[in-house]
Parts: structure tokens; C-alpha cells; sequence
């Protein structure tokens, strides 16, 4: 029997493997057994932050990574940024326009200066050069303006003869050449760029996620939690912004009224298009046809455990800051992954879930499981007048019908950005009563529906050396406004450490698979006063049930390597050459 | 964090291939879940670092239907890993009986399955089985009609079966969805078919630039990209393309070969021989025994090309016992070995499945022509060259068909 052998040996090749897999033959079709499926890495925006810089916070640091899974070593053809593609970043600051208020346009070109050698550099020179310009519009897309040409992309990470090494290589270390970069890159109206190879922020347990959740928690010493993303390299596009450029009037952070301003909030996404083409074309021969988008991100893990398989070539190709959007709402008001945190449905195919149970009987009456009623019976009622839950403000937004119970919580977390108005405010204070008054702790709303990451950039930032400090974000805020004796005395306005953190923007350091997790699993109805079946209503909130929640987590919980402390603030890329010095387990 | 989800699955089936771990025999519990067992790999397939961590994801997924029998992910899990199986061991005959059965039980349990309908739709592609895939692929976009994968299955069914126009339009359609090395690819081939070689080789460049630096896909749109550039005769450009094929995966063997057919080109026959035995010692692919043929014909070396042309035949009936439609091919085989009666009786069950496609009109034409059936000929060539394709070999037919060329 004739074979087709295709040899696999070590863990490069396995990576080859995860493309063969998807190349033609498998999903091969006729004649020319053209590709039905390969993905597409050069347009896949893998990430987006949005945070104010450690250590410059009168701007804004946004970063939007694309191409996975980079192997450092992957010569002799290394990653570059697509040649066709656009990629954007997109900014809303204001509720009257429709569309980008201000959009980052870059496009990048890649040239050999000199084609008669194999190597990308030698003998000093970076013979393979990848540059771009940064293009930016103020009118919603209508017209773009350069700020930035020639800017300089940083060539691969590829060994220190290479890079360091003078005479034959570049002589510089890595960072430097990273700051030569962002040294250049200024923009004409005041932003700095770094675009290039850099360490993948991310921190996932990958292969535990996609084996149904079967995520490995710190602290399991027979099976440790692995960061399926460690030690592979990813493109960043990282841009600084004042804050005054990004604040819809131009006020920098001394003029809010106050750490949770609400004209202080953004929405950020970003995205990649790649021109449409006729398939049969006139005699002009130019690709004059649309862009469409291929990949955005606005809000993290919308896209993989959110949005079902089949509608996500649609979702793709919708702007985030579109009404269209509102077709995915559904996924939010119920979403699937809530079903295996419900002992009625799927609640025990997960174990490594059992932490995660949600709210059937909160204060003796309110059940958050899918298809259940949650708030709605409060709609209309005296109870929610002067709540941003009354018929007035959003309530039909909020408690659309008696079936979608996580309206109430994860779809303003993704689509709109929570107000600092009751019921969204910490439990502290409330007495009691989840529909009082309690102690802001978050103010990112702005309303305009879309999957957008929401940062209110009148919050302070948490130095990363504080000791509160931590990777839970707005989730360990929380837990600081309504156990710790610092913060939860009384109601007022205070600043608590991560105020700043996800979902309240993202930092590179907010480990954003647990929140969301313990965001479906109901911790934000707990933090404002709608606790877990198990609070019979006296006695401290944190319950046993609140405290598992709170204890889970989904595996690593911070990124193999340090982040810098300055701007780009992600890490240098891994270099090629030592990579396989060290297992990435 | 977004990365298509498909591509994780693939993924992490890929981590957990590429950790090692204690094997696990598979198949030993095929009659408590109906699926077939994996095909027990042989000789180096066997030692290849995924197989045991394969074996191991079959039996976990067979464990996960024996308990729950209604549950279609975990079969169309395996559906998608014995393709991946089928494709790495070429054991098609037994593999494709077991995807069908697999998938079809998907269909019974959920007919309205979008996944189990458009893999079933790829396989009946792959057997070239057009008519079969047109019908489920029309089932799966009913369903769901905002997915770029089933235009592309469309536009390939309906190329083949020679509906050009409503090719065209899922390929519009394709690329509205999703501009990609995909629908690039297929807007060139449609060009191609159209005659607008530029206009083919400028798409087929962005599909290559589309892809990832080193992946088989876009080795695979370089490659084509370097066949439209050798039809153009612009020699040098096609050696570029392969040459960089080969600097990023040197056991590309179709750039192998498709630097012989630039040698063959410059009559450099011993050259291109060696290099179709390199690409073959690689994947034993019918083409490059079929290309070496030519090339001893050229020589003037009839046995040998006899040689390559029977183990070609013997290659393609391999493929049509496993389910694959070879008629045509075989028809173009047996024009070459002057074998017209049997040339002809295979072209014709082409000819019945798919009349408006312009390979089978123009493979009949020849027939007909070598028949001296002259009318007959200039008939069916009238409908091969209706799109206007420039193909090389269909112009020159055409001429001699039409008197204008001796």
C-alpha cells in the first residue's frame, strides 16, 4: 500500500506538526488540493492591553500582540510582521460619535538590502529589514494622517553573534537595540512605538483549558500548572499615549473630579484586516477592493470561550465598536461555560471547576444559573429606582427578560463598562442590601455597546513593588475593600490597590483567565452584596463558597519571565540560539 | 487571547503529542463506542514522537463516547484526528470507510451538525466525489452561512464540476468573509481557469504572502505560484519561489520537482530525472513518476517511460480502491501510453459525473482528435476552451484540433 510519510521527530517539529495539521492535505480538496484551513498568524491579534505606565502615568501604554506560538529558533525564515495587512488599534472616548474616535493605523514593508546572502544579519549589517509607518485618524476612519515613517522594527532575536557580537554581528545587546527603536519611533505628535519580536506575555494553561478546562492549579505539586505559552516569542505593537491625547477634551489626570472620572474612560481594541480581491477582476488589475477584518480583540478570551465556532469568521469581521456586536450578546447573558459551574447541568464534568460553583439561591431568592431569572424580578420595582438596574437608566439592558441572569454582571463587564452607580458598588456600606449604596470600586462605563477593553484612566496606578500588588486586579480590590481594615470602614470613595487591573484595563501582569473564571463562577454579584448560597446573612460575607472562588486559580499565574520597567514594558524576545538550553517545562 | 479555536484544539492535541507519557493501546474497546479503532502505524510512522500521545487521545476520546453515546465532539474529534491519520499513512482504504462511519453517525445523532457536514464535505473533496460534496456542503452553509470554509469547499466542488459561475461567486463570497490564503488561492485558480494569468499571479503572491514564513501552506501557494510562473514561461521567477521553498522546508518534494519541470524545460533531462528521483525518494507522488515518464519519452527511452507510466497506473489504482474518482487521470495516463480504448472508457465516467468541466471536455477532445473523429473534437474543445484559460497544453490541442498547428 503506497504511503505518504510525513517523519516527526522532537519538539520543533511538533510545532510544524500543529501547521501540518492544518495544511492541505488534511482538509485537502480537489484537483489542486488548495488549503480549506491554515489559519492565519500574520493577522491573528492574539492580545491587547491597556494600562496607565508604571512609571510615566500621565500616558497610557497599549499593546497589541499578533503571530503565536513563535519557535525562537524557527530560522532560517523568522517572523515578520504581514506585508498586506493593516493593523489597527482603535480608541473610543466618546458616546456621540459613532465609530473609532481615534484610530493607529501601522502598515509594514520587509526588503533584503542585500540578497546575495543567506543570513538575515552579517558582517554588521541587518541585510532583512522590516519598517513602518504609523498612520493616525481623528474622524472616525474618514482620513488618516502620518505620524511616523521608517520606523524601525528590531530584526529577530536570533543568537549573540548575531546581535552582539561586533564586527560579524550587530554589537549591541538586544535591549539596546529594543531602545534604539523606541528611541526613533516618535511619532510627529508625541507617541512612542516599539514594533517587534518580544517574549509572549501570556500566561495560559493551554492544554489543560482545551482538555475541557482541565486546568492544573498552582500548588498541584504531581501535575504542575503549565504555561502553554512559555518560552514562545510574539509581535507586539506597543504604542505610549499622554493621557491628555486619549481624554476626549485633552484634560490630563490632574483635572478629573475624581479616581473614578467617568470622562476619563476609554474603550480600546485592535484588529487586522486583509484586502478583499474580485475573483474575477476588470483590466485596472489593482486590489481596490475592501479591507476586511480578519481578527480583532477587544476584551481577552471573548473570542475562544465566548463566541461558539461557528460564528466566528462573523464575529471577526465586526468592528467591536459596532451595533452589530449586540449580536453576540447572548453568549453573555448565558454563557456556556457557566453550565459546567451548575450541578443541574454539567456542574461535575469539570473537576478542576468544583471551586466554581454560581449563585442559585442568593439571599435566599436570586438564581444566576443559565436560563434562570437572576435580578428580574426586581425589574420595574421601587426596589431598583435611582439604580442603574431602573427602567430609566438601563434597566432594559440590564434585566432584559427572566432568562438572561448574567445581563446583570458579565455583560456589562464586556460590553459597556461598569458604572460606579448602585448596584455596582462593593458591599461595604451596603447593610445588607446589594441594591444600597456602597464603596466605589469601579467606574469604567461607557456607554456605547461593544467587546472593547474599557480603562477609566483617571484610577492611580498600583506600583508594581507594592506590596498589594496583585494579579487579580479589580478582583483583589475588591477583596481589599471588604476585608481589609484599610478600606473597609466606611463607604467612601478610596483608592484600593488594583483598582487598576483587569477588567478595569489590562495589565501585562492581571491573570485574566481566573477572573474571568471567577467572574462567570459570580464573584462580582458576591463583591456587590449578592453572596453565595452558603451566607445565611449574619457573620463575615466570605463565606466558605466566596472563599473558594477566590482561591481558584487556572493554573500559572504569572509569566515565565520578568516584564521590564519601561515602555514597552514586555520582555525581550527569546533568543534563538540558547533556546533549547532549557525544557520549557 | 485569541487564537481560532480550531487552531488550539490542534494545539493542544499537538502539546500533549509532543509530552511524553506512558503509551496506551488503543482500540481495544470498539464495541462499546462503534468507532473504528486507529490503524496500528508500521516501520518509522510507529516511532514518531506524536503516535503514542495519539493513540492515547483516541482511547480518551473513545472512553469519553463510551460513557456518553450522544456526545458528538468527542467523535468528530476523532473524525478529524483519523484524517490527520489517513493523510500521514496513506492508508486511505481504511481510513475513509471509518471517517464515513464515523461522521454519519455524527449526522444521525445531530442533522444539523455545520461541523460534521463540511469535514464529511473536505473528505468526499479529497475523493474527488464532487457532486457528493457540493450537496453536503449546501446542507452545512444552510445551516451556518457566515463561515469562509464551506464557500471554499463550494468553490472547489463547483470548479470541478464545471459550474464556473456560481464558483465565482462563492469565491466572491469567500473572500468577502475572509481574505486569506485560501480565497486567494481560489480567486487565482478561478483567474487561471479565466485566462488572466497576471491577474492569477498576483493573487496566488498575496496567498503566499498570506501564509505563515515556513508553513506547508504557504509552501504549497509558492509552489503553485512557481507553476503559474513556469505556464507563463518566466523561468527564473518559478526557480526563485521553489529555491525559497527549499531554503524553509528541503523536503518540499513538490519544489523538487518543480525545479525538474524547469530543467526539463531547458532540455536539461538527466538533471530533471534526478531530481523527480530525489523528490520521490521523499513522497512517492504519482505526478513525479508520471513527469519522469515524460521525460523518457522525450528521450527517447520507451521502456523506462513505460516503466514510469505503469507504476503510475498501479499508484492511481491504489488510490481509486481506497475511494478516490481517478478517471481522469487515468485517461490522461493511457493518451500517454497510446492506450485510447481505455483512455476513453475512464474519461467517459468523468465525462457523466461532471460534462461542463473543461479538463474532461479537453481530455475527450484529444481522444477524439487521435480518433480522427475531427467534428466530435472540435466540438468538445469548443466547450474546454469557453472560460478562456490560457493552460498551455489546451491551447497547443486546440490549435492542432483546429488545423492551426501541425
Amino acid at each position: 500500500m503506497r504511503k505518504k510519510i510525513v517523519l516527526l521527530n522532537g519538539w520543533k517539529l511538533c510545532l510544524s506538526f500543529t501547521f501540518i495539521l492544518l495544511s492541505f492535505q488534511v482538509f485537502a480538496s480537489s484537483h489542486r488540493e488548495a488549503p480549506l484551513i491554515s489559519n492565519d498568524p500574520l493577522a491573528d491579534n492574539t492580545d491587547v492591553y491597556a494600562f496607565r505606565s508604571p512609571d510615566d502615568t500621565n500616558t497610557v501604554t497599549i499593546i497589541a500582540n499578533f503571530i503565536p506560538f513563535q519557535l525562537p529558533e524557527g530560522g532560517p525564515n523568522y517572523y515578520d510582521f504581514g506585508k498586506n495587512i493593516r493593523y489597527e488599534i482603535h480608541i473610543k472616548n466618546r458616546t456621540t460619535t459613532v465609530g473609532d474616535d481615534i484610530t493607529y493605523r501601522f502598515t509594514f514593508s520587509l526588503f533584503n538590502e542585500d540578497t546575495t546572502t543567506f543570513f538575515n544579519i552579517r558582517l554588521g549589517k541587518e541585510n532583512l529589514k522590516q519598517r513602518f509607518t504609523l498612520e493616525k485618524s481623528t474622524n472616525g476612519g474618514m482620513s488618516f494622517t502620518t505620524i511616523l515613517t521608517n520606523g524601525i522594527v528590531p530584526p529577530y532575536n536570533i543568537g549573540p553573534r548575531s546581535i552582539d557580537s561586533a564586527g560579524i554581528g550587530l554589537g549591541m545587546s538586544y535591549a539596546a537595540i529594543m531602545q534604539n527603536a523606541i528611541n526613533n519611533n516618535v511619532a510627529t505628535t508625541g507617541e512612542r512605538a516599539y514594533c517587534g519580536p518580544v517574549d509572549d506575555p501570556f500566561f495560559v494553561d493551554l492544554a489543560g483549558a482545551f482538555d475541557v478546562g482541565n486546568f492544573r492549579p498552582e500548588g498541584n505539586m504531581t501535575n504542575p500548572p503549565k504555561d502553554g505559552l512559555a518560552r514562545f516569542n510574539v509581535h507586539t505593537i506597543a504604542i505610549k499615549v499622554p493621557i491628555s491625547m486619549l481624554q476626549k477634551d485633552g484634560k490630563n489626570t490632574s483635572q478629573a473630579t475624581s479616581i473614578l472620572d467617568g470622562d476619563f474612560v476609554v474603550g480600546i481594541w485592535a484588529s487586522a484586516s486583509r484586502q478583499q480581491i474580485r475573483t474575477l477582476q476588470d483590466t485596472s488589475r489593482n486590489y481596490t477592493g475592501d479591507w476586511v477584518q480578519v481578527s480583532r480583540l477587544g476584551m481577552p478570551l471573548t473570542n475562544e470561550v465566548v463566541i461558539p465556532i461557528g460564528d466566528k469568521n462573523k464575529w471577526n469581521t465586526i468592528s467591536s465598536n459596532s451595533p452589530k456586536d449586540s449580536l453576540f450578546d447572548k453568549y453573555l447573558k448565558n454563557p456556556e461555560l457557566a453550565l459546567y459551574m451548575d450541578d443541574s447541568q454539567f456542574g461535575q464534568a469539570v473537576p478542576a471547576w468544583y471551586n466554581l460553583r454560581i449563585q442559585k439561591n442568593s439571599l435566599g431568592m436570586f438564581d444566576f444559573r443559565n436560563g434562570k431569572k437572576g435580578l428580574f424580578p426586581l425589574k420595574g420595582s421601587t426596589a431598583v429606582q435611582n439604580t442603574a438596574l431602573a427602567e430609566n437608566a438601563f434597566g432594559g439592558y440590564l434585566l432584559p427578560d427572566s432568562m438572561s441572569p448574567r445581563a446583570v454582571d458579565l455583560l456589562p463587564i464586556f460590553k459597556t463598562g461598569v458604572p460606579n452607580l448602585r448596584p455596582y458598588q462593593l458591599a461595604t456600606g451596603k447593610g445588607g442590601d446589594p441594591l444600597a449604596a456602597g464603596k466605589p470600586f469601579i467606574n469604567n462605563f461607557l456607554p456605547t455597546f461593544g467587546d472593547m477593553l474599557r480603562l477609566n484612566m483617571a484610577v492611580p496606578v498600583t506600583p508594581r513593588n507594592d506590596p498589594d500588588f496583585s494579579s487579580l486586579g479589580l478582583v483583589k480590590a475588591a477583596v481589599l475593600g471588604l476585608t481589609d481594615s484599610r478600606f473597609n470602614q466606611n463607604a467612601s470613595l478610596q483608592f484600593i490597590p488594583n483598582m487598576d487591573g483587569f477588567p478595569n484595563g489590562r495589565r501585562l501582569e492581571d491573570d485574566v483567565t481566573t477572573i474571568e473564571m471567577q467572574a462567570v463562577s459570580g464573584v462580582v454579584l458576591a463583591a456587590i452584596g449578592l453572596w453565595y448560597d452558603d451566607y445565611n446573612g449574619t457573620g463575615s460575607p466570605v463565606t466558605p463558597q466566596l472563599g473558594k472562588v477566590l482561591s481558584f486559580t487556572a493554573g500559572p499565574t504569572k509569566n515565565d519571565t520578568t516584564f521590564r520597567a519601561s515602555f514597552p514594558y514586555v520582555q525581550t524576545p527569546w533568543r534563538g540560539f540558547d533556546y533549547t538550553r532549557k525544557e520549557r517545562f | 487571547m485569541r487564537i481560532t479555536l480550531l487552531l488550539l484544539f490542534i494545539v493542544a492535541i499537538t502539546f500533549i503529542a509532543c509530552q511524553s507519557s506512558p503509551v496506551v493501546t488503543a482500540g481495544t474497546s470498539e464495541t462499546e463506542t462503534s468507532i473504528p479503532a486507529l490503524f496500528e502505524r508500521q516501520g518509522e510512522l510507529a516511532k514518531a514522537v506524536e503516535w503514542p500521545r495519539t493513540k492515547e487521545k483516541v482511547a480518551e476520546l473513545r472512553q469519553k463516547i463510551a460513557s456518553d453515546p450522544t456526545n458528538i465532539k468527542p467523535r468528530l474529534q476523532i473524525a478529524t484526528i483519523y484524517i490527520t491519520e489517513a493523510r500521514i499513512t496513506g492508508e486511505h482504504p481504511y481510513y475513509y470507510p471509518a471517517i464515513d462511519k464515523i461522521l454519519d453517525d455524527v449526522i444521525a445523532l445531530d442533522a444539523n451538525s455545520y461541523e460534521a457536514l463540511v469535514l464529511k464535505a473536505s473528505v468526499k473533496l479529497s475523493q474527488h466525489k464532487f457532486k457528493e460534496a457540493l450537496a453536503l456542503a449546501n446542507r452545512a452553509k444552510a445551516i451556518n452561512p457566515n463561515e469562509a470554509y464551506v464557500y471554499g469547499i463550494l468553490v472547489d466542488a463547483n470548479v470541478e464540476l464545471g459550474n464556473y459561475e456560481e464558483a465565482i461567486n462563492a469565491s466572491d463570497k469567500m473572500q468577502a468573509l475572509k481574505p486569506s490564503l485560501e480565497s486567494y488561492s481560489r480567486a487565482s485558480y478561478l483567474r487561471e481557469i479565466f485566462g488572466d494569468t497576471e491577474g492569477a499571479i498576483d493573487a496566488m503572491r498575496l496567498a503566499s504572502q498570506a501564509g505563515l514564513p515556513g508553513s506547508e501552506p504557504q509552501c504549497w501557494s509558492m509552489k503553485t505560484l512557481a507553476e503559474l510562473y513556469v505556464n507563463a514561461n518566466q523561468l527564473e521567477k518559478a526557480e526563485v519561489e521553489y529555491q525559497k521553498i527549499l531554503e524553509m522546508r528541503p523536503s518540499y518534494a513538490f519544489a523538487t520537482a518543480g525545479l525538474a519541470k524547469i530543467e526539463e524545460k531547458k532540455k536539461n533531462y538527466d538533471k530533471a530525472l534526478q531530481l523527480l528521483n530525489e523528490a520521490a525518494a521523499v513522497m512517492p507522488e504519482y505526478s513525479f513518476y508520471e513527469q519522469m515518464g515524460d521525460i523518457y519519452v522525450l528521450k527517447g527511452e520507451t521502456g523506462k517511460a513505460e516503466a514510469s507510466y505503469a507504476k503510475v497506473k498501479e499508484m492511481l489504482e491504489e488510490d481509486a480502491a481506497s475511494g478516490h474518482l481517478v478517471d481522469l487521470d487515468l485517461a490522461k495516463l493511457y493518451v500517454k501510453m497510446n492506450k485510447l480504448d481505455l483512455a476513453k472508457k475512464h474519461v467517459m465516467n468523468e465525462y457523466a459525473l461532471r460534462p461542463n468541466n473543461i479538463d474532461v471536455n479537453k481530455e475527450l477532445a484529444w481522444i477524439a482528435f487521435k480518433e480522427n473523429d475531427l467534428k466530435r473534437s472540435k466540438e468538445l474543445i469548443k466547450v474546454a476552451r469557453r472560460t478562456g484559460s490560457k493552460d498551455p497544453e489546451l491551447v497547443a490541442r486546440a490549435e492542432m484540433i483546429n488545423g492551426l498547428r501541425s
